[in-house]
């Protein structure tokens, strides 16, 4: 309906991912916060490309 | 007391989450035209997205915060609460309830019943819906409120408006499709919150292996079977050999068949986003995405369980102990903070804590959309208030969500007062649902079934329940709210014994009172049950759908993988 939930799902997730990753790397190094937040960041990615190759498509 | 400090990283994990959670409610405040839009997302939601939203709905704090603590109770036996009382029952309404909830164009369960039965059991059945959504989402609130005043010594008034406050704002805005939308999200914040923690713990106690080896120990030292904490059936011969103290029977029968079919195939709920999908095979399919994930979150909520109860039992040198209640028993409700707080540094620890706050919204959330529907379609439109227009029942709709939200805050305040009653109310609703599988299943498979006889059944099944439980009592309870109120003629090895036995007395008085009544009542008109019972309405049509997007060989396989997963872990 009207909006595409992969898309504010994808950011969130990138942006979550991304604070997570920053903030391991500033602390440290390869904690859990750096290979998580990675992880989140690859797949808010995804969603972030599956919706617009979802757009195209239409 | 234990207490959890935050820093700025995890204030801000939380604050990008909440910040997300109030956008999307506001962004499709514009598209709720339409009662329609409101209560039902105009019918228009993907599969995929009814589908987690379904499993997020049920996914409510006491279900993670619940599952972990029975993870360190009962060890990996816990898992029959999914892989025997969950999953085939979702398969089931999937495949062959969905038709007629779906094809009926029902807006909501207590409305089937309307179509296929009559007034009076649609009444019953609302009313003592909206009393329990109400109720349920009070006491999530209270039990949420309390862990985080507890844990991160924020104010319990404050815990309980604000979070209150969020979901009423994406409810009022944007309706079920805000809810469900919310869902989505919720449901990947509470993976990505907690399957990290099962990876990192599961790895410090040396793998399944190692945790089997420790919890070897465990069994021991309380006087079980070896294997009770690791092993899921084993052990189940005898309800004195393992920690939940039920027998394989009532196990299979209470929790597999009478109390999962009567929850997920009738619980408007999780039904309500199934209704919600854009097309009939889609909805058919939603029960059946929700099941993929919903096998697999064991691993993440029985696992942790499991593993912190293995740590507290070599707390000198695991340096993890759960914390005591004042009785002297272990506060197991506190298995996932404790856990939070042991392996993650700040950061993670924010995702841990946003992933908990989600799972109690969602949850919330799920109870609300279904009191707004019911209280508006079933209740406010057939009895107080039939024919206005549209616009005014989607203001209806509005307002029943103000005032569904704000009984639950009402009701959780009563629970901090007056534990007993909420006690007590849990107990009057689980009488009431204990039999509803028996109305359904005879609804939809039985033409000859009638509005006389469902009713009957009903009203007999819920007073079949109450009386089994005043007349029995778990062992070591005293006679009041845990049963055995009227006499004790049977006592049961444990309190999960109970309820599994009062639902199976009550789910077969129901099934037989709806047969003999029926029988003696008037046989409905055929014409009047098309697209409402199995043998008068034509199969839905499945051309030119490929074979992943037919619900038989998907809930097939899903069956199969259940199969598996109970033998490996007999």
């Amino acid at each position: 309906m009207g909006l595409d939930i992969r898309m504010p799902l994808g950011l969130m997730l990138a942006l979550i991912g991304a604070q997570l990753a920053v903030y391991g790397l500033l602390t440290g190094g390869a904690d859990v916060n750096l290979w998580w937040g990675t992880t989140l960041l690859a797949c808010g990615a995804a969603f972030l490309w599956w919706s617009r190759a979802g757009k195209r498509k239409r | 007391m234990f207490r959890i400090q935050l820093a700025f990283i995890d204030y801000l994990i939380l604050a990008t989450y909440l910040l997300f959670v109030l956008g999307i409610g506001l962004a499709l405040k514009r598209y709720m035209k339409t009662s329609t839009d409101f209560f039902l997302s105009g019918r228009s939601i993907p599969a995929w997205v009814a589908g987690l939203a379904f499993l997020s709905a049920n996914l409510g704090a006491q279900e993670v915060i619940g599952m972990a603590a029975s993870g360190a109770k009962y060890g990996i036996a816990t898992s029959h609460f999914y892989w025997v009382g969950a999953i085939p029952a979702m398969v089931f309404v999937g495949v062959f309830m969905m038709p007629f909830y779906y094809g009926s164009r029902a807006r909501s369960v207590p409305e089937y019943l309307k179509l296929r039965f009559d007034e009076k059991t649609r009444g019953f059945n609302a009313l003592s819906f909206a009393a329990m959504t109400v109720f349920s989402s009070g006491i999530s609130l209270y039990a949420m409120g309390l862990l985080m005043s507890a844990l991160l010594g924020w104010d319990f008034n404050a815990c309980v408006i604000v979070s209150a406050l969020i979901v009423l704002v994406y409810i009022y805005a944007g309706g079920l499709t805000s809810a469900i939308y919310n869902e989505v999200l919720q449901f990947f914040l509470i993976v990505a919150g907690l399957l990290p923690l099962s990876l990192i713990s599961l790895r410090d106690v040396g793998g399944w292996s190692g945790l089997q080896a420790r919890l070897l120990g465990v069994a021991e030292s309380r006087g079980l079977a070896p294997g009770a904490y690791t092993e899921s059936w084993r052990h189940l011969g005898d309800a004195a050999q393992n920690p939940m103290g039920v027998e394989w029977f009532g196990m299979a029968m209470g929790l597999g068949f009478v109390l999962s079919f009567g929850y997920w195939c009738t619980d408007f709920l999780v039904v309500q986003r199934a209704m919600a999908a854009n097309s009939m095979s889609a909805a058919r399919r939603t029960p059946l995405i929700a099941a993929v994930p919903k096998m697999l979150f064991p691993f993440l909520v029985i696992l942790p369980g499991m593993i912190a109860i293995a740590l507290t039992e070599s707390a000198a040198e695991t340096g993890f102990q759960l914390p005591g209640k004042p009785d002297g028993s272990l506060n197991f409700d506190l298995v996932i903070p404790m856990m939070l707080s042991h392996y993650f540094p700040h950061g993670m620890l924010g995702l841990g804590l946003t992933a908990l706050l989600a799972s109690f919204m969602s949850g919330m959330a799920g109870n609300v959309t279904a009191f707004n529907t019911v209280w508006t379609y079933d209740i406010y439109q057939s009895y107080i208030r039939p024919n206005a227009s549209d616009r005014h029942y989607l203001q209806v709709g509005r307002m029943a969500t103000l005032f569904g939200i704000g009984a639950s805050v009402a009701a959780a305040y009563v629970a901090t007062r007056f534990n007993n009653i909420m006690d007590l109310l849990q107990l009057v609703f689980a009488f009431v649902n204990a039999p509803l599988f028996a109305t359904f299943l005879l609804g939809m498979f039985w033409k000859r079934a009638t509005g006389h006889g469902a009713f009957a059944g009903l009203v007999a099944g819920t007073l079949a329940a109450t009386i089994h439980h005043g007349l029995s009592l778990p062992a070591g309870a005293i006679p009041g709210v845990k049963g055995g109120w009227l006499a004790v003629l049977t006592s049961y090895p444990s309190e999960m014994a109970q309820n599994f036995w009062t639902a199976i007395y009550a789910w077969t008085v129901c099934f037989a009172v709806t047969i003999a009544v029926s029988l003696l009542t008037k046989a409905p008109g055929e014409q009047t049950l098309q697209g409402l019972v199995y043998s008068l309405t034509p199969r839905p049509r499945e051309e030119g759908l490929r074979w992943y997007q037919r619900p038989g060989p998907l809930g097939a396989i899903i069956l199969g993988c259940a199969l598996v997963l109970n033998v490996f872990f007999w």
